[in-house]
Parts: C-alpha cells; sequence; structure tokens
C-alpha cells in the first residue's frame, strides 16, 4: 500500500527517475513472473525515459525472460 | 481548384509584369496550394540551432500545422522529425524541454531515442509482453524531415524532394562565402517576434528592396541615402539589397562589436541583405548579422522569429541591447506597410500592381519566383497527396 502512494505521488510530480526505482522494487517483490514483467516494464521505461543506470538490468531481466529484444 | 490565370503576367520582365493577384494574400484554398509548392517542397526556415543548444535539448514547432520537433541528438546533431508517435499519432512533445534519455510517448509509452528509433513498445504484446511479431520496430522510427544548417537556421524541407540544400542555395552560399564562420547567436536579449496581420510573402516582398527606405525608414537616411544601395537578384532562390555604406554601431566608450574574421575589404562599409525564398531574411555586415523567419500562421497572418548574431561569444551586453534595439525599431516602422498592403489586397480593382522597372526587380524575382514554381507545380503530372507527401518510406 505505502508503495501505491509512493507511485501515485511519483507520478503526479513526473518523477520519472523514482517511478523507474519504485516500480523495480515492487517487481522485485511481485508473486508472479507475469506481475514481476509487467512491473519491470513499467520500470524499464521510466528508466529509458530519465536515463537512469537501472535501465540496463530491467532490460536484461526482460529479455531473459522473453518479454523484451 | 481552377488553375492560375495571372501567372503568366507576372513572369514578364519586370517593366511590363504585373505582380501576384489578390488571391495569392486573400485566399485559404490558393494559401493551401502555396503551402505546399512554396514552402513544403523548399528548403524553409524552421527555427535556429540556438534554440537547442544542449545534447538533448527538444523543442517542438508547428510549421504550417505541421507538428515538428527540433532535437539534438546524443550526438550532437541538430535533427528534425514530426512530432508524432508512430502508435496512435499522438504528440510527443508539446513543450521545449532536455531529453534526458529516451523520448517517451505520454500516451501509451512507446519510446524513442533522440535519433529517432523506436526503442520500446511496452506490453505491445500483451501485459508485461514488449514485442510481437508484427510491430517491426526498425520499420517504425520517428519520421525525419530532411534538415540542413546554414548560419544556424534550422531548414526544412518537408517534401523530401527539394535537391540537396548546398546545391539548392549554392549561390546565396557562394554569395557569402567570405562569412562562412561561426556565428554566435547573442542569447535572449538578441531575439525577439513580431506579429504580423499580412501574408507572409508581403514581407518578403517588403524586405527585398530599398525603394521604400526614405519614406518608411527615413532615419536610415542620415548616413544611409537610397542611391548608396543597389539591387540583389538571381533568377533562383533569393533576392535583396545592399548599401555601400554601412556605419557600425558605437557605444558610448567607443566601443564595438568585433569584426567576422579575414573578411574582404568590401565590408569594410558594405552591408547586404537578402531574401532567401521562401522565407527567412538575412543580413549580414562586418561585425554582426541576423536573420528573420518568417512562419505563416494562414493567408493573412505571420509571425517574424529574429535572431542577431555576432562573430565571437563575449560581445558587450549593453551594446548588444542597443543593436537589438535598433533593428526592432526600424523592423517594426515595415509593419503598417506589410499590414497596409495586406489590407489592400481586398480591394477588388487591385490587379497585382506594376513595379518600378529601376527599383523593384527584386521584389519582382521573388513574385516571378512564385509563379514559376506555382506554374511548375500546376504542370506536373498526378502527384501523392499532400497527406502522403511526408509519409515515412514504405
Amino acid at each position: 500500500m505505502q508503495l501505491d502512494i509512493q507511485v501515485q505521488a511519483a507520478h503526479a510530480r513526473q518523477d520519472s527517475a523514482v517511478l523507474a526505482e519504485l516500480y523495480a522494487a515492487g517487481s522485485a517483490t511481485a508473486q508472479t513472473l507475469d506481475e514481476q514483467c509487467f512491473l519491470a516494464t513499467q520500470a524499464y521505461i521510466f528508466a529509458l525515459e530519465s536515463n537512469h543506470p537501472l535501465a540496463e538490468q530491467l532490460h536484461a531481466f526482460l529479455v531473459q525472460n522473453r518479454r523484451d529484444a | 481548384m481552377e488553375p492560375f490565370s495571372d501567372l503568366e503576367a507576372v513572369q514578364n520582365p519586370v517593366a511590363r509584369a504585373r505582380g501576384l493577384a489578390n488571391a495569392h494574400y486573400t485566399d485559404l484554398s490558393v494559401y493551401e496550394v502555396e503551402k505546399h509548392a512554396l514552402l513544403f517542397r523548399q528548403w524553409a526556415g524552421l527555427g535556429v540551432a540556438a534554440d537547442i543548444p544542449q545534447i538533448g535539448d527538444a523543442k517542438p514547432v508547428d510549421f504550417l500545422d505541421v507538428p515538428l520537433v527540433m532535437i539534438r541528438d546524443r550526438s550532437n546533431r541538430v535533427r528534425v522529425f514530426q512530432n508524432i508517435c508512430r502508435h496512435r499519432g499522438m504528440i510527443l512533445i508539446d513543450a521545449p524541454k532536455k531529453i534526458e534519455g529516451a523520448i517517451r510517448c505520454p500516451y501509451h509509452s512507446w519510446c524513442y531515442a533522440t535519433d529517432g528509433r523506436l526503442i520500446s513498445t511496452p506490453h505491445v504484446g500483451g501485459p508485461g509482453i514488449n514485442t510481437h511479431e508484427d510491430i517491426d520496430r526498425d520499420a517504425l522510427g520517428l519520421i525525419e524531415v530532411a534538415s540542413y544548417i546554414w548560419r544556424d537556421i534550422i531548414w526544412v524541407n518537408l517534401s523530401g524532394t527539394a535537391p540537396a540544400f548546398e546545391i539548392a542555395m549554392a549561390e546565396p552560399m557562394e554569395r557569402w562565402s567570405e562569412f562562412d564562420q561561426p556565428v554566435f547567436h547573442g542569447g535572449a536579449d538578441s531575439r525577439f517576434e513580431l506579429a504580423l496581420n499580412t501574408n507572409w510573402k508581403l514581407a518578403v516582398e517588403n524586405y527585398c528592396e530599398s525603394y521604400h527606405l526614405p519614406w518608411v525608414h527615413p532615419g536610415l537616411n542620415s548616413y544611409s541615402r537610397l542611391e548608396d544601395h543597389y539591387n540583389i537578384q538571381s533568377a533562383g532562390c533569393y533576392s535583396g539589397q545592399g548599401t555601400t555604406v554601412y556605419r557600425q554601431l558605437t557605444g558610448n566608450r567607443a566601443e564595438k562589436f568585433p569584426d567576422f574574421k579575414n573578411l574582404s575589404s568590401k565590408w569594410n562599409q558594405a552591408a547586404e541583405y537578402l531574401a532567401i525564398y521562401p522565407n527567412v531574411l538575412l543580413g549580414t555586415h562586418r561585425d554582426h548579422a541576423f536573420a528573420v523567419i518568417i512562419a505563416p500562421l494562414g493567408p493573412e497572418k505571420s509571425i517574424e522569429h529574429v535572431h542577431l548574431y555576432y562573430a565571437t561569444d563575449a560581445t558587450e551586453p549593453t551594446l548588444r541591447a542597443q543593436n537589438t534595439a535598433q533593428w526592432k525599431s526600424v523592423l517594426e516602422e515595415d509593419i503598417f506597410v506589410v499590414e497596409g498592403m495586406q489590407r489592400g489586397r481586398h480591394g477588388p480593382g487591385f490587379d497585382g500592381g506594376r513595379f518600378s522597372p529601376a527599383m523593384d526587380a527584386p521584389t519582382h524575382c521573388f513574385h516571378a519566383w512564385v509563379a514559376k514554381t506555382l506554374t511548375e507545380a500546376q504542370n506536373e503530372p498526378a502527384q501523392h497527396s499532400p497527406a502522403s507527401a511526408f509519409a515515412p518510406a514504405p
């Protein structure tokens, strides 16, 4: 729940770097692979936008799970 | 639409020619035809590189209703793209900004690199699945518009059909080859805009000629008389005027702007003012230059974006502000003329007008270019529709 509130606030601020970190944190604790990949995708996009160093490892995770190229 | 009936008379020698008929200044359907023939298919001025000085800088510009964005990519190259996502046609960038990483569409977050490549398509294959066999990212990059930087101006050819810029603009580039050296935008105090209730062509026409100077710019008479000016015209892509008595601006402490390097002695007292067809007005002097980019906003509305440039990036701010004020004053003196001629174009008795054979050759040169270009466009076999003219390659 706390994560949801932080995500909402970061969306409101359009803070892509924080969004990348929050979604990545959500992905790390998600219960299923589908949830992990959904949240990792969200994180990856905001990492791409903000040139966040997380982008590389998020992309690698998605590629490893055949969710991205 | 009916073929134009006035173009032959316009292309007569200046002594016998008539000017363009009223419809070229007032009629929306003519404006649309001219938009494609005279602006989209030529090298038109869009903006200045100084507007996007840093890597990642992006500035959206709507040019004749086409949404474009100027971007300085990661390799420091200025590029112009159509400002639309290849997914749903959403506007990508709605205000000037710094692209830190990728350009993210605000709708479904497809992401593009600053060089236009489509680099991510989130959830395109379903939640958490970012690829789909039918979505070929390599074929869905941003639609790039042909562009070229000359004298800091970003020139664009939207149709992609014009000859290479260096070929199309060979004559003015050669004429001013001595000034082919770095120019430095004076910054925030060296730019201004003038909104005009006039067709864009009248702003070009007025700029071309010196005939009006003693009447409209009487302040110039004190040192730059009409007889000190000469006409410049080329059947191709530009015309204008020059003066042989340019006097440098001097500050209270006798300071002057530094000169451009290695100029020939001609430029000690010469200055030239060229209208580069279709929509850019340039001036150059030994110690500064300026550019006016005319953005047409409809048949009877235009805006002039004015930028002043210097030979170094360390000019004196007070003198610079004085120079900007001086040029602003001169250009503002022209407003009542271009707006008055625009109102005059609603007089049904006006037949395009007659030119002074001695004084109006540069203006006629522009009219003749308009007429020739429209005639060529009319005579071309069936073309692709305007909508398809800027489509990406299949």
